[in-house]
C-alpha cells in the first residue's frame, strides 16, 4: 500500500480546512504537521464554553477551532506537539470504529515506544505513558472515506494547556485526580530531555510505516482550491462558536 | 445544564429548554464522537416539540443507525430522565 506523505503546516484554520479537503477527494494520505501559532482545536460536538477557557485564550491571543471530528479539546502548541492526519476509504481500515481507532494508533504507540518509554493504547482514543495522556485521537467518516487525526505531546507547556482546557469536574472526580496537570504528559517530561519536533517527526515516520510505504507529495490544486474555501469556514464564528 | 459522565469516561453535556413538559430546544454536547456527525444535529431538531415521557421513543428510533463512541443511547436517557431546574 502506497501513502501520500504531506508534511504542510499552517495555522489552526488552515490545519483543519486541509484535514477535512484531504477527506472529500479521499485520497490516501498521511499527513505531519504542526500549529503555527498556537492553538486549541475542540471536537464537533463540545460546547466552546464548556471544553475551552475563552478568557485566558482572549488573553493570550490563542485562537480555538472546532474541528470536524468528535472528541475533546487539544491544545496545540506550536514548539510542542506534532499532529498527524490520516485518510483513506474506509475499506483500507479494519471494520468499526474501536478497531480502526486501536489500527491506526498503533502507529502513535511505536513513534512513542521509539523513545524507549511504555505507551499503551487507553481507552476509547488516548494513548499513555504510564497512566499519564501524551496523545488523543478522532475520527470522522464521510461517503466511505475515514479521517483520523490525533496528537503527540513530546513537549507541550502543559501548565499553559491546563490554563486554556477545561476539565469537567466530572471528568477529574471519576478518575481520582484533581488537575489536568496531573493526568497529561509529554515525550520531553518522561525521558528527562528536551526532544525535538525532528525527532518526533522521524520517529513517526518510522512508527507509522506498518500501514505501507510513503511517498512524498503535495495537495493538488483542486484540494488547494477546496481548502481555501474551508478556511473561511474555520475562520469563522458561526462554526467554531456554534455551540 | 446537566453534566454527566458515561461509562466509557466521555462527557456528555446536555441544555434543555422545556416548556411545561415540551421540550423547546435541546442541546446535546462532549467530547464523545457520533457517526453520521449529523445524526445528533438531527436528533435535536426531532425532539422539539416532543413532550418529556415521549421522548425515549424519539432518541432511541433517531439514533438505531448511529455509532455512537463514548456515550451509549441510555447515557443521552439517563441524563434526560433526571429533573432539570
Amino acid at each position: 500500500m502506497r501513502w501520500r506523505l504531506l508534511l504542510e503546516s499552517g495555522d489552526a484554520a488552515t490545519n483543519m480546512a486541509i484535514d477535512e479537503a484531504l477527506m472529500r477527494f479521499g485520497i490516501p494520505t498521511i499527513r505531519f504537521y504542526r500549529f503555527s501559532p498556537s492553538s486549541v482545536t475542540i471536537g464537533y460536538f463540545q460546547r466552546v464554553s464548556s471544553a475551552v477557557n475563552l478568557e485566558e485564550a482572549m488573553k493570550g491571543g490563542v485562537r480555538v477551532v472546532r474541528r470536524i471530528t468528535g472528541g475533546g479539546s487539544v491544545y496545540h502548541d506550536e514548539r510542542g506537539e506534532l499532529t498527524y492526519s490520516i485518510v483513506a476509504p474506509v475499506e483500507l481500515f479494519p471494520k468499526g470504529f474501536a478497531e480502526s481507532m486501536r489500527y491506526v494508533c498503533e502507529g502513535v504507540v511505536r513513534t512513542v515506544r521509539a523513545f524507549g518509554l511504555d505507551a499503551e493504547f487507553s481507552g476509547v482514543n488516548d494513548v499513555v505513558v504510564a497512566g499519564r495522556k501524551l496523545s488523543g485521537s478522532a475520527q470522522a467518516r464521510e461517503q466511505g472515506i475515514l479521517l483520523q487525526h490525533g496528537t503527540i505531546m513530546y513537549a507541550t507547556d502543559l501548565e499553559k494547556l491546563a490554563s486554556l482546557l477545561i476539565a469537567p469536574k466530572e471528568k477529574l472526580s471519576d478518575k481520582g485526580i484533581s488537575s489536568i496537570l496531573e493526568r497529561v504528559t509529554t515525550v520531553s517530561r518522561e525521558l528527562g530531555r528536551s526532544v525535538s519536533f525532528d525527532e518526533v517527526l522521524e520517529a513517526a515516520l518510522e512508527g507509522f510505516s506498518f500501514l505501507g510505504e510513503f511517498q512524498e507529495g503535495e495537495l493538488s490544486e483542486e484540494e488547494w482550491r477546496l481548502v481555501d474555501m474551508l478556511v473561511e469556514k474555520y475562520s469563522s464564528d458561526s462554526w467554531n462558536f456554534r455551540r | 445544564m446537566r453534566v454527566m459522565r458515561s461509562k466509557a469516561g466521555k462527557t456528555l453535556e446536555l441544555i434543555v429548554e422545556l416548556e411545561g413538559d415540551v421540550i423547546r430546544r435541546i442541546e446535546i454536547s462532549g467530547d464523545f464522537m457520533a457517526h453520521p456527525t449529523e445524526a445528533i444535529e438531527g436528533l435535536e431538531r426531532r425532539l422539539r416539540g416532543v413532550r418529556l415521557g415521549e421522548h425515549a421513543e424519539v432518541i432511541r428510533e433517531a439514533l438505531k443507525d448511529v455509532e455512537l463512541i463514548g456515550i451509549t443511547v441510555e447515557d443521552i436517557l439517563n441524563a434526560l430522565g433526571e429533573k432539570f431546574e
